[in-house]
């Protein structure tokens, strides 16, 4: 037995343990996190043994999945990503402890049940190496976060979260477990390491699980479950999802796609498209949305957009054949999905512990929680700055790793690569300014300021718990910075800035508290700041046919030109595609089940006349044969 | 290591010079005796002695972000390449320069709004707006000579008379305008915004620093010069460029003439700034097209010239 299969088992020993420990009595509370963050050491120490000597496991007879046996294999991706996993766990572990603490404790057995479930589905679907066990550790992926997404059940909307985001892991499924029919009848086999995609023959298998791992990945048009879900799930189980969730799609399509000799053009040709949109989609409506978790979501559209934009164009290289851009972008691919994690991960538990504090996520309902919450402040600040990609931060990095892939594209002879790769590189710079604003905007609006509502003025600081799980995650968004030459000096820049504010500092004799400056128009009120809808505006109007924006103004009073009594301004954005697409979809196939539905009218009369009609289609058919 | 301290000391000294030249030819322009030259240098000096206001509103950010904003002018200025210059940072290229800039932007964004000012707020909301227009015009103006060089280092693209096929003068101008235009929108100058006004709604840049004073506002004085400097500077380097068959190639005369040639830029500033009106908001981006447009011909020819 190999080191690696021994912390495998442990791995695996321990996520069992955590499960049962959920069933002890109250008083044991802090066993399963406690087992939940040992069973992630495990997980971290398998994946890096894994590394050197890949996981090779299969599970012989009785186990047997009728058609495969119970197989797990890991390749280098795998690993790394079971690691990402890991790493995330332990914040992860550390922040759901303090976050679930409700007096219902069945609520909180039914969290860390369905927590360990969904990590160690996740971890193994990538692990599994034939389709029939990747299919049932994929349903449990799904059906686990979808449990996660419904844990919060008190509100209709979060049922009908619940419901949109069943229906589209179900669209998912179906069409990935077509597209594994597809890939057998091609490659006659189960197991992955036969097939070859890239041939003629393979065509539909691939679009098939394209498409699937596109659902459910949340890339445009398919992100419609994507805002809904992240927003009624639990702020850990939110940043799981996006963090790690989002990306097991993308590296399912790496892994099948770019690992062989030959590629699909139009494969390549839909993930830059469908990318280049989701990115551009995904900024806008995470500009305009006043919910910080809304917020998020859409700008996981935007990241795993910019994701799949990448793995298509680097597809595009494979194919010409542009060996050395192909592996930068390939780098930065990778490498972005990293950081997307953990700083999706950061911003999200960020927002878990403002929503713990206030009990609100409007962002129009938050305000001056620089002051009360400071610590959160901090680490929110950092993770937005990842997020907008500035400059010594880890975001940053690999985004300018995907620019630098891409202008050497640009340098190219070809000019349709040419003109592919600075459309691309325009694509990012409008979506990096635009996020930069919705970064803005957010900060400014929860943390800035004065408070809007009372339960932001009286919110205090979260407890170490959670403060200790964002800081840690906020090393891992400065720690990939410092390794990279290009902001050695730029740390140094930074540095100067922080020491100039110290010795500032030290300056109190010259410096005089005020209130705001009011124009002489007496105090400023918490109402008399800048709302979330306000700042985006100027844009909002810009993009305004995509986001059905409206304002209406409504303004009474005697003379209502110069002394209006009453000025109301009421703002509506909705999805274009979501009002024009899927309603009129929905609409239509639940009119379509009324209709079908009369076909089952309970009456055994009618029953028979099918069975006899089918008797006679089927005696037809013999004798036409 | 001489040069390399003589030229920092002059980058440096440069931007309040040229603020202050520019508002001397403005007033001359307007029939007015105008400050003194030095007149910038004399207001940083009384700002930095001044007591401080801070809003009782305000957090760390407030001041951190004007720091870090005038760090981050500093770093660039010192680290963009003046022509034969090697700068003093080496391994600048242009992502980094324009996220560089954003970063800036961020800071100044969130330092306007962090008062909870209603003015700071609606600049720096236009700001964002603004940026959102104006950044891929920058790119492209950047990335226009990047495609001629086949590099994205700043100082390998910025290198006099070295590169193998610069000498395409059309790439060079539409680069040079673009940058122009940009400039004028980044540093919100005057069809864009109006420097002078303190009170009117419209105003971008202005109103997100209100709240700033004393040492605070000098510092955000002194990093919109850099600023200044640094567009002006790459805006003259690419007409530099352009006409560089009549140059000489000694390091210090071409400096010479790029520091002349920003100087005829603020003239020129100076000019448009009397005779423009300012841009109603909605008309802005129909004048930011402008900078796009040239961006876009910029790498059009430089594709066209190298194939």
């Amino acid at each position: 037995m190999t080191l690696t299969e021994i912390f495998a088992v442990a791995t695996l020993a321990s996520i069992t343990l955590t499960q049962l420990s959920v069933f002890l009595p109250g008083k044991y509370r802090l066993v399963t996190p406690t087992l939940f963050c040992l069973s992630a050491l495990f997980g971290m120490a398998f994946s890096i043994f894994s590394l050197s000597s890949p996981l090779n496991f299969v599970l012989h007879s009785p186990v047997f999945l009728g058609l495969m046996p119970v197989q797990f294999a890991s390749n280098c991706l795998s690993s790394a990503f079971c690691l990402l996993l890991c790493l995330l766990l332990l914040p992860f572990a550390l922040f759901s402890q303090s976050y679930i603490k409700t007096k219902n404790s069945l609520e909180t057995r039914f969290f860390w049940l369905t927590s360990g479930l969904f990590v160690l589905s996740m971890g193994s679907v990538l692990l599994s190496s034939n389709a029939i066990l990747f299919l049932i550790l994929w349903e449990v992926m799904s059906l686990s976060s979808a449990a996660l997404v419904a844990s919060e059940m008190f509100t209709r909307n979060t049922a009908r979260a619940a419901l949109i985001y069943l229906s589209a892991t179900r669209v998912a499924t179906a069409l990935i477990a077509g597209g594994f029919l597809a890939a057998y009848y091609s490659f006659k086999s189960w197991n992955f390491c036969d097939w070859h995609f890239g041939g003629t023959n393979s065509l539909l298998a691939e679009i098939l699980i394209t498409l699937g791992c596109l659902i459910k990945s949340g890339i445009w048009p398919f992100h419609i479950w994507l805002p809904y879900a992240y927003q009624a799930a639990p702020a850990p189980s939110a940043a799981l999802m996006s963090g790690l969730m989002g990306k097991v799609p993308i590296i399912i399509l790496i892994q099948f796609f770019l690992g062989h000799s030959s590629h699909s053009l139009f494969i390549a040709y839909i993930l830059i498209v469908l990318g280049a949109i989701s990115t551009l989609w995904g900024v806008i409506f995470s500009l305009v949305q006043n919910d910080l978790k809304k917020i998020l979501a859409y700008s996981s559209v935007e990241n795993l957009g910019m994701i799949t934009l990448t793995l298509g164009i680097c597809q595009l290289c494979k194919h010409y054949p542009l060996d050395g851009v192909a592996s930068v972008l390939f780098a930065a691919l990778l490498f972005h999905i990293f950081n997307h994690a953990i700083f999706k991960s950061l911003l999200f538990l960020g927002a878990g512990a403002i929503y713990k504090q206030t009990r609100t996520s409007n962002i129009n309902e938050l305000g001056g929680l620089s002051r009360n919450m400071p610590g959160t402040f901090l680490f929110f600040l950092i993770g937005g700055a990842a997020l907008c990609s500035l400059p010594p931060l880890n975001g940053f990095c690999s985004k300018w790793l995907i620019y630098e892939g891409l202008f050497k594209l640009a340098l190219n002879k070809d000019i349709t690569l040419c003109v592919i790769a600075l459309l691309v590189i325009l694509v990012l710079i409008i979506a990096g300014a635009l996020s930069l604003a919705t970064v803005s905007k957010t900060i400014s609006i929860v943390f800035s300021g004065r408070p809007r509502t009372k339960h932001s003025g009286q919110a205090t600081e979260c407890d170490f718990a959670i403060n200790l799980s964002q800081g840690i995650l906020a090393v891992l968004c400065i720690l990939p910075g410092l390794f990279c030459v290009q902001s050695k000096y730029l740390w140094i820049s930074v540095l100067f800035a922080i020491i100039f504010y110290a010795g500032f500092l030290k300056q109190n004799k010259q410096r005089k508290i005020y209130s705001t400056w009011e124009c002489g128009f007496g105090a400023l009120s918490s109402r008399m700041q800048q709302t979330s809808e306000s700042f985006s505006q100027p844009i909002a109007v810009f993009f305004s046919p995509l986001l059905r924006y409206k304002i209406v103004a409504e303004i009474t009073g005697k003379d209502r030109r110069h002394f209006p009594e009453r000025v109301k301004t009421e703002q509506s954005t909705q999805s274009v595609l979501e009002a024009k697409v899927y309603t009129p979809l929905v609409v239509f196939v639940s009119a379509l089940g009324r209709h079908i539905n009369r076909l089952q009218a309970g009456s055994i009369h009618i029953y028979l006349s099918y069975l006899l009609l089918t008797l006679i289609t089927l005696i037809c058919l013999e004798l036409v044969w | 290591m001489v040069s390399y301290i003589v030229y920092s000391i002059m980058i440096l000294i440069l931007p309040l010079l040229l603020m202050g030249f520019l508002q001397k030819i403005k007033a001359k322009l307007q029939n007015r005796i105008g400050a003194p030259l030095l007149q910038p240098f004399f207001n940083v000096l009384k700002l930095w002695n001044k007591t401080q206001i801070l809003s009782e509103d305000a957090s760390f950010l407030f001041r951190f972000g004007i720091l870090l904003n005038f760090c981050i002018a500093t770093y660039l200025i010192l680290s963009v390449p003046w022509l034969n210059f090697s700068p003093m940072i080496m391994g600048l290229d242009l992502f980094l320069l324009v996220y560089l800039l954003a970063a800036a932007r961020f800071f100044n964004i969130l330092s306007a709004l962090d008062t909870g000012s209603p003015f700071g707020a609606f600049s720096g909301s236009r700001e964002a707006a603004l940026s959102f227009l104006v950044e891929p015009s920058l790119v492209l103006c950047l990335l226009a000579p990047g495609l001629l060089i086949n590099s994205n280092v700043m100082s390998e693209m910025f290198a006099f008379k070295t590169a193998v096929n610069s000498d395409n003068p059309a790439v060079w101008i539409f680069a040079s305008l673009g940058l122009f235009i940009t400039a004028l929108v980044e540093l919100s100058r005057m069809p864009v915004d109006d420097p002078n006004t303190h009170l009117e709604l419209t105003m971008v840049h202005e109103a997100m620093i209100i709240e700033a004073s004393g040492r605070n506002l000098a510092l955000c004085e002194y990093s919109y010069a850099l600023k200044l400097t640094l567009f002006f500077g790459l805006s003259v380097q690419c007409f530099l460029h352009a006409v560089s068959a009549f140059l000489p190639s000694n390091e210090w005369l071409t400096l010479f003439f790029s520091v002349i040639g920003m100087f005829f830029l603020a003239a020129v500033l100076a000019m448009l700034e009397t005779v423009l009106v300012k841009l109603k908001w909605t008309k802005c981006p129909d004048f930011i097209a402008y900078a796009l447009t040239m961006g876009m011909f910029a790498c059009i020819v430089a594709l066209r010239g190298r194939t």
